[in-house]
């Protein structure tokens, strides 16, 4: 059964919200992901969530309303991925995947990768304040903390990327 | 640190190509269309498409996240226990290398006899007339309500099944009744934590574990009563008098109040990944993981302490595995036997179980997937969360009987009544 809001109004509404946000969010999710298919599929994840929202934000919020939840649905991610790493056999092969060699270059993949290994609020300020270009200000009312704790996790998040990063400088 | 915030802004730029794939907006709408909005109706009950319309999500809110199906034997109280379309076992087990023969599981017939090779053990071979307790209709689930992407407590009301004596040319029909939604705690009120597991002592009140701490929780009326403690995978004894969690490795047992907490320490050679109390606070169970060097599990194991006792542990013995320990009664525990490793690195399960811990005997009831086991605070129910869904039991005699399929949740975290 077809969902009737996608053949009708609502559809138009999704897709004013697709146009707005798809390419924003997608270098939100690569950024918190490092991995530009899972990516696609979080924001995609976003969309269905806000077109079936208990209470869907007004069009002024929609912005912020998908940003959190491609945030949280990466958080999910990397929860359910330390299990699954933690299990999954020993690599055998470093070599990049493929959707990593899609992000480019070697910096590009190792700040996109070590980007996604921070910890989770620190991961959430890097990408909000350098992908989704949000302020200091923006993003501590969008996470819902302080300015003061996003300029702190931002700091330990550049002082752990600086030796992440150092072969890269 | 300057040169890695302009590392980090020219990345920026670099990922500013990034591009929707130009099939995306399709591919959008074709998933929208092809999957089932959040309910599955049966049998061709409806339940209404979910929209963008308050009115109309409102109207779909109860039953949103609930998907109901028919489940034959799901007011089965009066049929016996572990017929032939309980047995859903799980993949080929990875657990629990052992010296012992391992345990094959027969398929049950109406005699339901004890599929183990274990010693001491007698075959069942009736229900007995049941004298308990009614099932509980309430019960406490952490599952994503709101659709936000974070797990939320919620409370279902009216679970259970239903039985239509005036079905099609004067059928029996059977199916599950579609609880009431309330919600306890949404999870976007303590994001960036989690709500990650719950235990319902009495009183009506949820012990909810919220990242690292533990919450106090009113079932009945949604008081948020704060921090009771810290820890994970909090376990409450039946009288509410003491309260359980792990912290590191280690348990932490807190008298409820502001008594420093006991500290049972972990194993050196095991992961500790629950804990239970009994009723009467007097004992405590644990599960412990080992893991091999790539980290699937290598074995599960279940030991039980005396709360006033030395300290020691006592393993409660199965050659093919046992886990999800939870008590019934002072002397029983419910457990999970044939243990296995999830994909996603739960245990699961293939049958449950009880351990008499007065004999020694540990007894498989029901054939079931099961990744948890929950208990009403005085031990007379048992559920068991499998694959999303929920199975009861009554426990009788040194029985677990089943009771059916009383609830089906997408996206169920955990549960307890």
């Amino acid at each position: 059964m077809i969902d009737e809001t996608v053949t009708g109004s609502g559809v138009d509404a999704l897709r004013a919200a697709y146009d707005a946000h798809a390419r924003s969010l997608l270098r939100l999710a690569v950024a918190l992901t490092a991995d530009p298919a899972l990516a696609e599929d979080l924001v995609h994840d976003a969309f269905v969530r806000l077109h079936r929202a208990a209470s869907p934000p007004a069009p002024e919020a929609e912005g912020a309303y998908l940003r959190r939840i491609v945030t949280n649905l990466a958080h999910d991610h990397h929860r359910h991925g330390t299990v699954v790493r933690r299990l999954a056999p020993a690599p055998g092969d470093p070599a990049p995947s493929a959707e990593l060699d899609a992000l480019g270059d070697d910096r590009a993949r190792a700040v996109a990768v070590a980007v996604a290994a921070l910890p989770a609020r620190q991961r959430d300020c890097v990408a909000l304040h350098y992908f989704g270009g949000l302020t200091d200000t923006a993003v501590a009312a969008e996470l819902g903390i302080s300015a003061g704790s996003v300029k702190t996790h931002l700091h330990r998040a550049r002082a752990t990327l600086a030796l992440t990063l150092e072969d890269h400088r | 640190m300057t040169d890695v915030d302009q590392i980090l802004r020219d990345h920026a730029t670099a990922a500013d190509r990034a591009e929707p794939a130009p099939d995306g907006w399709d591919r959008l709408v074709a998933r929208l269309e092809d999957e089932p909005p959040i309910i599955v109706p049966i049998d061709g009950r409806g339940a209404p498409a979910p929209t963008r319309r308050p009115g109309r999500w409102a109207l779909a809110a109860a039953a949103a996240i609930i998907t109901v199906v028919v489940v034959a034997g799901a007011v089965a109280l009066s049929r016996p226990s572990g017929d032939a379309d309980d047995l859903i076992r799980p993949a080929a087990t990875t657990a629990a290398p052992t010296t012992a023969a391992p345990t094959t599981a027969p398929a049950p017939t109406e005699t339901i006899t004890v599929p183990t090779t274990e010693p001491g053990e007698e075959p069942y071979t009736g229900r007995p007339p049941y004298d308990g307790p009614p099932m509980p209709d309430r019960i406490v689930a952490i599952v994503d309500h709101d659709g936000d992407g974070l797990a939320d407590l919620v409370r279902l009301t009216g679970i259970g099944a239903y039985e239509d004596v005036e079905g099609p040319g004067g059928t029996t029909a059977t199916g599950l009744r579609e609880p009431e939604v309330t919600m306890l705690l949404p999870g976007s009120a303590v994001a960036p934590d989690r709500i990650v597991t719950i235990d319902v002592g009495p009183g009506e009140l949820a012990y909810v574990g919220v990242g690292d701490e533990v919450r106090a929780i009113g079932v009945a009326d949604g008081v948020d009563h704060g921090p009771v403690g810290e820890g994970r995978e909090p376990a409450v004894s039946g009288d509410g008098d003491v309260l359980a969690t792990i912290v590191g490795n280690d348990i932490h047992v807190d008298p409820v109040g502001p008594r420093p907490p006991t500290v049972y320490e972990g194993p050196a050679d095991g992961e500790v990944t629950r804990v239970s109390l009994s009723p009467d606070g007097t004992r405590m169970a644990r599960e412990v993981v080992t893991r091999v060097a790539d980290g699937l599990i290598a074995s599960t194991s279940v030991e039980v302490t005396e709360l006033a006792g030395t300290g020691g542990w006592e393993s409660v013995e199965r050659s093919s595995g046992i886990a999800l320990p939870v008590f019934i009664g002072p002397d029983d525990l419910g457990v999970g036997l044939d243990t296995s490793s999830g994909s996603g690195g739960q245990v699961i399960a293939g049958w449950v179980g009880m351990a008499d811990l007065t004999t020694g005997k540990v007894q498989a009831s029901v054939g079931i997937p099961a990744v948890d086991i929950d208990a009403t605070p005085d031990g007379g129910w048992v559920i068991a969360d499998f694959d999303g869904g929920l199975r009861a039991y009554y426990a009788q005699d040194g029985w677990l009987w089943d009771s059916g399929t009383i609830l089906q949740l997408d996206g169920l975290v955990d549960a307890a009544w």
